[in-house]
């Protein structure tokens, strides 16, 4: 067999172990009709899948007008401070949203109860505490949910009035506010698929209309459409994380069917309930992925990268200008500004007794990320690669999205601790399949589209030229993709580094990731460790986030001189 | 007056002179043809001329209007120039059919929707590419997205027709059917034709007048 067909064999395999495998073990093995009916049934469970379906498509909407719109003018305008304001604009990703839901509660005033989420009833735990670990597992991360909700109460200081700055009383609770603050989050998500893939387009194409429109005309007609799948790809990753947050729900008091999945679980230990519950969301996110087809239909979207240099499109009046960084401002301020303000008035600036207790978790963090992060990256091309336009597997990629990472979590213990595969459970080797396993889906679906930009020709005049095929990609496809690669990368970092779900119930002995020492920290009421720590995390993102900004700002320059 | 009026002009990046005091007149409807080796600034010239690249120094006319004067401060944004251009990798949008791409000029250039259609024909008609509307610029050949290039640039009816290497990418047989289209539009038009390429060949039987670009600076010009 070529080369060719064994990588194809190899890329599938590892996406069907590590990510299908788990997922499919826990529903299979738990299934039960009546379940299923019941949901149907029950008025109040239907509700909640609608005010779900609210929240998701809500925050997609709103993250895809803030992220475009902040890369639009970023990318294309003469505002001031763009590099700096690019890398704060990431910012918000990394601090943990009910941290920001909490923040803005206190910023209007507003009190904020303790959650509803159930705590384990300790009768049945001890009952079904014999099953493979599972349920300790269970515990930890219904600990993790009424910790963080808990703990972060009690320091905040209760308010009572309103505040001078709010003119009139503002109603927090519900899913608009909801839609708001995950937004506010999850945002960067599509400003960096949006701005990465406009620095893509070849430059002539927007030149070509700019002889014909205004430069608003041309971006708005041109240049947007041509990155349309990329910004469809960043809203559904957004609505995938909106219907899966626990954190902002329960502090904005709003029931969603994925706090219901999490209380069945954690509260009942009734995890067939919990499974059948999470089927109308993987439903949900199946008729997207169509919808998202429709809408970018079958249109051959092929382009050789030709790196734009970074030019100036659209030139801003002094007003507008001022509109602008105003704008992004205001983002960054009540995004960013607020949850850090909040996380280093709790830090009292002890960076020292922090890195003594924690140090460790920074590098095991660390490590673990780097590893998964460039690890992904094999299986994730030669599956977009392979698979390019294969309709099911457009399905197949999102399937282990459906399951809660809760869910995820209990069937990684049943495949990886099992006889022969025991020793993965064991060490760090089980938090990386972990992530493989949930965030292949992601990296995949970010490199699709740059994927689909590279014509056939370019690769077949490689192979025509008597390259072998593993020398086609590394010398040809792997640098025409390096947007591509670099962007996935670093959202897998990013989505690695902030990872919470899984450590919980997967640290294996002496190794805990840093967001697990966080909230470790906070159960024990370590406020002040644990913020020095939050912040550590978010300047460990933005560090390699300023290198491939300025990476790319290189390549950029280098591509231009040689062209000519 | 000519009807085009270099007066100049130069422009550098980044410190380094790359047009220098170039001044051309060109008239009305004729073909002009600049023949320069690569790198010598060609297509920087070009770009000046559609306002997409803004010169340093020196003032630039079209039929009698100042598009650009360094002294007094006018730039005219590209598009209220009308002026076309047939990029030398084309540009074409990926996204956009053969179709689209005459529709996106067709309503840039505020023609009611009713009678586009009509127009796309007429335009798709005249590059020999009837019935490929539906065609994406992946779906086409060299030489059809060459013609759907230059079917995008006089959709627009342009003043003035730029055409950026029109003739280093194709064979022999498509370059002379290039020629014909441009000496068809030439005489059904009458646009006013500009030229770039690296060739000598290139100038003879099309072009009535020449230019020669050496490092920037026109070194020679004069009719064919
Ligand atoms: N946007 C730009 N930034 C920096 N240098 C440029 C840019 N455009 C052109 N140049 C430089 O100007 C010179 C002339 O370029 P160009 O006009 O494209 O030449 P030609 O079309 O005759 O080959 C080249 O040396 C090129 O590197
Ligand atoms: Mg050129």
């Amino acid at each position: 067999m070529s080369s060719r067909s064994w990588l194809k064999i190899i890329a599938i395999t590892s996406f069907l172990i590590l990510s299908v495998l788990p997922v499919a073990y826990m529903y299979v093995s738990s299934f039960n009709l009546s379940r299923y009916t019941w949901i149907f049934e029950d008025v109040r469970q239907q509700h909640m899948f609608e005010t779900t379906m609210i929240l998701g498509l809500g925050t997609a909407l709103l993250c895809i007008l803030l992220g475009v719109s902040i890369a639009v003018l970023l990318e294309y305008t003469d505002i001031p401070f763009k590099s700096c304001l690019s890398v704060l604009v990431i910012v918000s990703l990394l601090i943990p949203p009910y941290i920001m839901g909490i923040s803005f509660l206190s910023f209007i005033g507003k009190n904020w109860v303790t959650s509803e989420i159930k705590e384990p009833n300790p009768e049945v735990a001890s009952m079904v505490r014999r099953d493979r670990g599972i349920t300790n597992s269970a515990m930890n991360a219904a600990a993790l949910q009424n910790t963080l909700l808990n703990k972060t109460a009690v320091t905040m200081p209760p308010v009572q009035q309103k505040p001078w700055y709010i003119p009139y009383n503002i109603d927090p609770y519900n899913v608009q506010w909801a839609i708001v603050i995950l937004s506010l989050a999850l945002f960067p998500i599509v400003f960096l698929l949006t701005s990465f893939a406009l620095r893509n387009i070849d430059e002539r194409m927007i030149d070509a209309a700019l002889l014909l429109r205004k430069p608003l005309g041309a971006i708005w007609r041109v240049s947007l459409p041509m990155v349309l799948p990329q910004i469809l790809v960043g809203g559904l990753i957004v609505y995938i994380f909106a219907i899966s947050e626990l954190g902002v729900p329960s502090v904005m008091r709003v029931d969603t069917t994925t706090m219901e999945v999490f209380n069945h679980f954690t509260g009942f230990f009734d995890i067939s309930q919990a499974l059948a519950l999470t089927v109308p969301l993987a439903f949900s996110i199946a008729v997207l992925i169509l919808a998202a087809q429709l809408i970018i239909g079958k249109k051959p979207f092929f382009t050789v990268p030709s790196a734009a240099e970074g030019r100036v499109i659209l030139k801003l009046g002094k007003a507008q200008k001022a509109l602008g960084l105003g704008y992004i401002f205001a983002v960054i301020a009540v995004s960013s500004a607020m949850p850090l303000g909040i996380l280093l008035y709790n830090s009292g600036l002890a960076v020292l007794p922090a890195l003594e207790k924690a140090g460790d978790s920074i590098l095991n963090s660390l490590f673990l990320s780097i590893f998964c992060s460039t690890l992904i990256l094999v299986p994730s091309f030669f599956i977009a690669y392979f698979y390019k336009g294969v309709k099911w597997m457009d399905y197949l990629i999102l399937a282990p999205l459906i399951a809660p990472s809760a869910a995820l979590g209990i069937g990684m213990i049943g495949v990886w601790n099992n006889g022969y595969t025991a020793f993965v459970y064991g060490s760090f080797l089980v938090l990386a399949f972990g992530y493989l396993a949930r965030f292949l889906p992601f990296t995949i679906k970010t490199l699709e589209p740059f994927m689909a930009q590279v014509p056939a020709s370019v690769e077949e005049s490689g192979r025509l030229a008597g390259a072998s095929f593993t020398k086609t990609v590394s010398g040809i496809l792997a640098p025409l993709l390096k947007p591509g690669l670099l962007t996935a990368w670093l959202i897998a970092f990013i989505l690695c580094m902030r990872e919470l779900d899984l450590s919980v119930m997967l640290t294996p002995p002496g190794f805990q990731t840093l967001p697990n020492r966080i909230f470790t920290l906070y159960h024990y009421g370590d406020i002040r460790t644990s913020s020095v720590l939050s912040l550590f995390l978010v300047a460990i993102v933005v560090v390699p986030y300023i290198a491939i900004v300025f990476m790319s700002n290189a390549s950029k320059w280098h591509t231009s001189n040689s062209k000519k | 007056m000519a009807y085009i009026e270099l007066k100049e002009v130069s422009k550098a990046f980044a410190g380094k002179s790359v047009v220098k005091d170039v001044s051309l007149e060109i008239e009305r409807s004729t073909v002009t043809g600049i023949m320069g080796r690569s790198g010598s600034g060609k297509t920087t010239l070009l770009r000046m001329l559609s306002g997409l690249e803004t010169p340093d120094y020196g003032e630039i006319t079209i039929d009698g209007v100042k598009v650009f004067s360094s002294k007094e401060k006018i730039n005219v944004a590209p598009e209220k120039r009308n002026v076309g251009m047939v990029f030398q990798e084309y540009a074409l949008w990926p996204h956009m059919n053969a179709g689209q791409h005459i529709a996106f000029v067709l309503e840039a250039k505020k023609i009611p929707s009713k009678k586009r259609p009509a127009l796309i024909k007429k335009y798709l008609a005249l590059i020999r590419m009837e019935g490929r509307e539906t065609s994406y610029p992946g779906q086409l050949s060299g030489g059809e997205k060459q013609r759907l290039a230059l079917a995008r640039a006089l959709a627009q009816e342009p003043r003035i027709l730029l055409l950026d290497e029109p003739f280093s990418s194709l064979d022999k047989e498509l370059k002379e059917g290039f020629r014909e289209e441009i000496k068809r539009v030439r005489e059904t038009l009458e646009t006013t034709i500009l030229y770039v390429t690296h060739n000598s060949e290139d100038l003879e039987g099309l072009a009535d007048n020449m230019a020669r670009i050496e490092k920037g600076k026109i070194i020679m010009q004069g009719r064919l």
